[in-house]
């Protein structure tokens, strides 16, 4: 397959259509931010959970995540920086993956049980400790070689007008930046994704940055892209590519 | 899967014997005020902590009653002199009667 086609095939996901709405109702201010960052970020004990599903033995051979990834003769090796690559092309799969779905992969194929959902707080558990393990590094997801029809077709979904407002995440990202919509300042993305998966305020729970692109998408009335899907992987593969070079803090504490 | 009840307390580091140090504790705690609604327009019943209860070792050196939701998953933080090692103990109680604990160390 040559890259165009590869590149047709990972769109044909993509809806262009309108969805139901959802709208946000509150703003915090920077003031307020700053005070609540001093405190403790609650996606830390969500973080825990996930240092305990790691060590959870389960499956017909009840293996954990830390049976093959850590100990005296580990059969995989160590996650420690492993995160900082993610997402990232998968020969054996033969595509690219979130953190996410390698961590299913590892479920699937390595525990040998049903994968997690997600949207999952489990997926979202597992995500945060495993990249966790990766805080203080610089993200460096490649763009290039196999991965690099996936990060054209992201950058394509980031600048693709859909759905009943014709926006684009472009459009608030990059060419409004700076302007006041509601009572939210719009901002480039720039780094971003280095302090996801985040807790965010409004909302109070904890989310994976692909939950938050379904945010966006439904407060602009774009039909919401299905988590690990083509697209979706592709769009996370773009954003995070944006972020190359910057520490990873995780978890982030957003409005 | 299910988080409430689960709790972090942090201290600072590097306090010495005698040092007053501030200690950070959270519980995550959905805090229902009771005047809700679900999405059938249902009343969501209240669903809140009632009380929170600090002991250093043996010693009870806080109790606080709450009487109403806070913010959701609830933060608090409070100073307290770093005297003797022992575990600084948090007790969370709620309205349906559930008891959360969560330990963390001072040592001096
Ligand atoms: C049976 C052994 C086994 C188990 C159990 C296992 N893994 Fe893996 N894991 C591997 C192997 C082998 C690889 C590398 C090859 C691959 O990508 O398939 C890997 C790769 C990974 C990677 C990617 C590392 C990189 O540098 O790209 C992550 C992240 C990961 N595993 C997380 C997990 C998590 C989380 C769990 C528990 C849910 C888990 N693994 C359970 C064997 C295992
Ligand atoms: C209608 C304008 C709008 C559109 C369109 C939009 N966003 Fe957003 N986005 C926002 C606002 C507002 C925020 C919150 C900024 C804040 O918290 O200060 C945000 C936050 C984010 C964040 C979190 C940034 C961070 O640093 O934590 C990411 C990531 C993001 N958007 C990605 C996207 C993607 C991908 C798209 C396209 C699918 C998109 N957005 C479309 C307005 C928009």
């Amino acid at each position: 397959m040559n890259v165009k086609t590869i590149i047709a095939a990972l769109l044909a996901a993509l809806p262009l259509a309108v969805p139901a709405w959802a709208e946000e109702t509150q703003s915090i201010s920077d003031a307020d931010l700053a005070l609540y960052r001093e405190g403790i970020n609650p996606a830390e004990v969500l973080r825990n959970t996930g240092g305990e599903l790691f060590n959870k033995k389960m499956g017909p051979e009840n293996l954990s995540c830390a049976d093959c990834h850590e100990g005296q003769k580990p059969k995989a090796k160590a996650l420690t920086g492993a995160a900082a690559a993610y997402p990232k092309h998968n020969k054996n799969a033969d595509r690219v993956m979130s953190l996410q779905l390698q961590i299913n992969n590892c479920v699937e194929k390595g525990i040998k049980a049903e994968p997690y959902k997600l949207n999952s707080a489990e997926i979202t558990a597992l995500t945060l400790y495993v990249k966790g393990l990766s805080n203080g590094m610089k993200v460096n997801v490649a763009t290039n070689g196999p991965a690099q029809p996936w990060y054209e077709v992201g950058k394509q979904v980031y600048e693709q007008r859909r759905g009943q407002r014709n926006l684009s995440c472009k459009t608030c990202h990059d060419e409004l930046a700076g302007h006041t919509l509601r009572m939210q300042k719009l901002a480039s993305i720039g780094a971003g994704a280095s302090h996801w998966p985040a807790y965010r305020m409004v909302n109070g729970d904890t989310f994976l940055i692909e939950q938050r692109f379904k945010q966006c998408m439904s407060n602009a009335r774009m039909a919401p892209l299905k988590e690990g899907s083509d697209p979706m992987v592709a769009l996370e593969l773009y954003v995070t590519s944006l972020a190359n070079g910057a520490a990873i803090e995780t978890p982030g504490f957003v409005r | 899967m299910a988080e409430t009840g689960k709790a972090l307390i942090k201290l600072p580091a590097g306090y010495k014997k005698g040092d007053v140090i501030q200690a950070q504790t959270i519980c995550i705690h959905p805090q229902d005020t009771g005047y809700g609604k679900d999405k059938e327009g249902k009343p969501i019943p209240a669903f809140h902590v009632t009380s929170v209860e600090v002991w250093y070792g043996e010693k009870k050196i806080s109790d606080m009653e709450v009487h109403g939701a806070i913010s959701k998953d609830p933060y608090i933080s409070f100073k307290v002199r770093a005297s003797h090692s022992a575990p600084l103990k948090v007790v969370w109680k709620d309205t349906k009667g559930n008891v959360f604990e969560q330990s963390a160390e001072i040592k001096v």
